[in-house]
C-alpha cells in the first residue's frame, strides 16, 4: 500500500511539474522603429533578454511549461507593461519573473513583489525573497533588498498586475561598472540563470509540496477516497475555512465551519483527485482527495 | 484664358477627397461619464450583464468575480484566484470562465466544471491553450485552431457573430477570421478589450510607461475593424481607462480607471 502512495506522489509530481506554467519577462526592448520607448541602456536591454533566455532553456529542461513575453532584442521587441501582465494572464502563468537591470548608483541585486489586494497571501513575498536569496547567493550579489512594491517605489509595478505569483528582479547596476562587468559577462549571466531556476523550482516545489502534504496534521478527512460526502474533523475545533480545490488550484468550494470538531459535507464532484486545504488561525493544512 | 495648372487639378481633388473622407469618418465621443463603483472596493475588467441592469467584474489582480448593480451593492459570486482572467455572461444568463484549459459554469453560485471543452449547450468559445498557445473556437459541430506559427497569441475575444477572433500578439491587435483564416490582419498597437454588437469595432486601450516600471496613464480607443481607422474616446491625465466592453444594445460602454479600481459607465455617441 505504501509503495502505491509513493507512485501516485511521484506521478502526481510529475504531473504537477508539467501543468505548472513559468512566464518570463525580460523588460523593455526596441519599438518597431528601433524606438527606446523606456529610455533603457542597450546594457540593460540585452541583459534582460539573456538572462531569460537561458532560463527558458533550464526551466524546459526540467520539464516546466515556460514562455517568453519577448525573447530577443532587435526592433519590435518592446511590449508595454500591461501587455506583459496580460500575457502571462492570458497563458496560465503560475509563475511570472520579471527581469531587470537598476540603475542610478549603487549595487547589488534587490526584489520587488506586489501585494496589492492580496496582502494577506504572502505567496508573493516568499517567491520574492526566495529569488532574492539565490541571487545573492549564487549570482554572489550583495543583498540589498526584497520588498513590497509600493512600500520603496510609491507605486504599484504594472507588471505584476496579473493573478500569477511574481516578482521582479534587478540584476545589478548597469551605471556601476563592477556591476555592469558582471552583467554583461556570459559567465555571470548563467549563473543568475540557474539562480532563477534554483529560486523557481524551489518555490513551485513548496507550493507542490503542500499538494502533496503527507505530514501529520490536525484535521483528518474521511472516508479517502469517498463518492463525494466526507466528514472533515479538526483536533481543535473552533473556526475554520475548508477549501476544496482540483489539481490545477481551482477553488471548487468553500465551506465555514463554526465551533464544531466534525462536519459531514456532501459535494456533487465528478470523479477525480481534489486538494483539500484547511485554513485555521493562519495555519494552511492540506490532503489530497479522491473522488471515486 | 486660363492656363491649365495640372499641380492646381491635382491638388483641389485631393482636397475634395479628404473632405469627403472626414465626411464618411464618423467620430465618437464619451458622455455622461458616470461613476458606479463604491470607493472601497477596486475592480476590473468590466462586462454589462444581457439586461444592462448589472455589471460583472473581478478584482484589481483578476482573482474573483463580482456583480455590481447601479446601486453600489456587490454580491460576491467566487474567490476563485484565475475566474477573472477569461470570464463571460453564457446565453442562458450564466456566467462562464476558463481556467487552464478548464471551463467552469457558475449556475446560482454553484460551479459547475464542464469535462468537454466542446459546447454542452453553452455558448460558442474562444479560448487560448495553456500548454500550446494555440487558440481554439469551440462550438458544437467545429473545433478550429490557430498555429502558433501566426503568432504568440494572448488575450482573444470572439466576435458576437463567432466569425472572428480579435487577439494580441507581441505589442499588436490582430483580426482573424474563424472561416477564412489565410492571415491575421493586423489592427497595430493596443490591448483588445471588447466587440462592438454589430461586429464592426472592437474596444482597445493603451497604457503608458516612461520607465517601463511604472504605467502613468492609459486611454480608451475604438477601431474599424474594416477600414483599421482608430477613434481615440479618451484623453486624460487623471483616470488610466482601461478594460472597456459594450452594452448589449451597443449605446454604452463600461470601463475601469486602473488606479483607482472603479467602474465607469458612458453613453457613446455619434458627434
Amino acid at each position: 500500500m505504501k509503495n502505491y502512495l509513493l507512485i501516485f506522489l511521484f506521478l502526481s509530481s510529475i504531473f504537477l511539474c508539467q501543468s505548472q506554467v513559468v512566464v518570463i519577462d525580460p523588460g523593455h526592448g526596441y519599438g518597431v522603429n528601433g524606438e527606446n520607448k523606456d529610455g533603457r541602456t542597450e546594457a540593460e536591454i540585452t541583459t534582460n533578454c539573456e538572462v531569460g533566455l537561458k532560463l527558458e532553456k533550464l526551466l524546459k529542461a526540467v520539464g516546466y511549461t515556460t514562455y517568453l513575453t519577448r525573447n530577443h532584442s532587435g526592433n519590435g521587441s518592446w511590449v508595454s507593461v500591461t501587455q506583459r501582465a496580460t500575457m502571462a494572464d492570458s497563458w496560465g502563468a503560475d509563475r511570472l519573473l520579471s527581469i531587470h537591470c537598476n540603475g542610478g548608483g549603487g549595487t547589488g541585486t534587490e526584489t520587488f513583489f506586489c501585494e496589492r489586494n492580496t496582502a494577506n497571501r504572502k505567496t508573493d513575498s516568499l517567491f520574492a525573497k526566495k529569488v532574492q536569496e539565490k541571487m545573492a547567493l549564487i549570482g554572489v550579489w550583495k543583498s540589498r533588498r526584497y520588498v513590497e512594491d509600493f512600500l520603496y517605489l510609491k507605486f504599484h509595478l504594472g507588471v505584476l498586475s496579473g493573478v500569477a505569483t511574481g516578482c521582479l528582479n534587478e540584476i545589478g547596476f548597469v551605471d556601476t561598472q563592477s556591476d555592469l562587468q558582471k552583467l554583461l559577462d556570459d559567465g555571470w549571466r548563467n549563473k543568475f540563470a540557474q539562480a532563477y531556476l534554483e529560486a523557481i523550482k524551489e518555490n513551485l516545489a513548496s507550493s507542490a509540496d503542500i499538494y502533496l502534504a503527507t505530514q501529520v496534521s490536525d484535521f483528518q478527512l474521511f472516508p479517502n477516497p469517498n463518492f463525494g460526502t466526507f466528514s472533515i474533523s479538526t483536533i481543535q475545533g473552533g473556526k475554520c475555512k475548508v477549501v476544496i480545490k482540483s489539481l490545477q488550484g481551482t477553488v471548487l468550494k468553500t465551506l465555514f465551519l463554526q465551533q464544531s470538531i466534525h462536519v459531514s459535507v456532501f459535494l456533487d464532484l465528478p470523479k477525480g483527485i481534489y486538494i483539500a486545504e484547511l485554513l485555521q488561525s493562519d495555519k494552511i493544512q492540506t490532503k489530497l482527495m479522491v473522488v471515486q | 484664358m486660363v492656363k491649365y495648372n495640372f499641380s492646381l487639378h491635382i491638388l483641389v481633388i485631393l482636397l475634395i477627397f479628404n473632405i469627403l473622407d472626414l465626411v464618411a469618418q464618423p467620430k465618437f465621443q464619451l458622455v455622461d461619464i458616470l461613476n458606479i463603483s463604491s470607493s472601497t472596493n477596486q475592480f476590473s475588467k468590466p462586462i454589462f450583464s444581457q439586461d444592462s441592469k448589472k455589471i460583472l467584474v473581478t478584482g484589481v489582480n483578476k482573482r474573483g468575480l463580482y456583480l455590481l448593480d447601479f446601486e453600489n451593492n456587490v454580491l460576491a459570486l467566487t474567490e476563485e484566484d484565475r475566474a477573472g482572467v477569461d470570464f463571460k455572461w453564457t446565453k442562458n444568463g450564466n456566467i462562464e470562465y476558463i481556467v487552464k484549459n478548464e471551463r467552469y459554469e457558475l449556475v446560482k453560485k454553484k460551479i459547475v466544471l464542464h469535462k468537454e471543452l466542446k459546447d454542452n449547450g453553452l455558448d460558442t468559445f474562444v479560448y487560448i491553450d495553456s500548454k500550446t498557445l494555440k487558440i481554439h473556437f469551440t462550438n458544437t459541430i467545429n473545433d478550429f485552431e490557430i498555429p502558433t506559427e501566426l503568432g504568440m497569441f494572448y488575450n482573444a475575444h470572439i466576435s458576437p457573430n463567432k466569425k472572428m477572433v480579435a487577439v494580441n500578439s507581441c505589442s499588436d491587435i490582430f483580426i482573424i477570421d474563424i472561416y477564412n483564416s489565410a492571415k491575421p490582419i493586423n489592427l497595430g498597437f493596443g490591448i483588445v478589450s471588447g466587440w462592438s454588437p454589430d461586429n464592426k469595432y472592437i474596444l482597445s486601450f493603451e497604457d503608458i510607461s516612461t520607465d517601463g516600471r511604472n504605467i502613468i496613464n492609459s486611454d480608451l480607443y475604438l477601431i474599424d475593424v474594416q477600414t483599421k481607422m482608430k477613434y481615440r474616446l479618451t484623453d486624460t491625465n487623471h483616470v488610466m481607462e482601461m478594460w472597456a466592453s459594450f452594452s448589449p444594445d451597443g449605446k454604452k460602454i463600461v470601463f475601469c480607471d486602473d488606479q483607482s479600481g472603479q467602474i465607469f459607465i458612458s453613453t457613446i455617441n455619434l458627434k
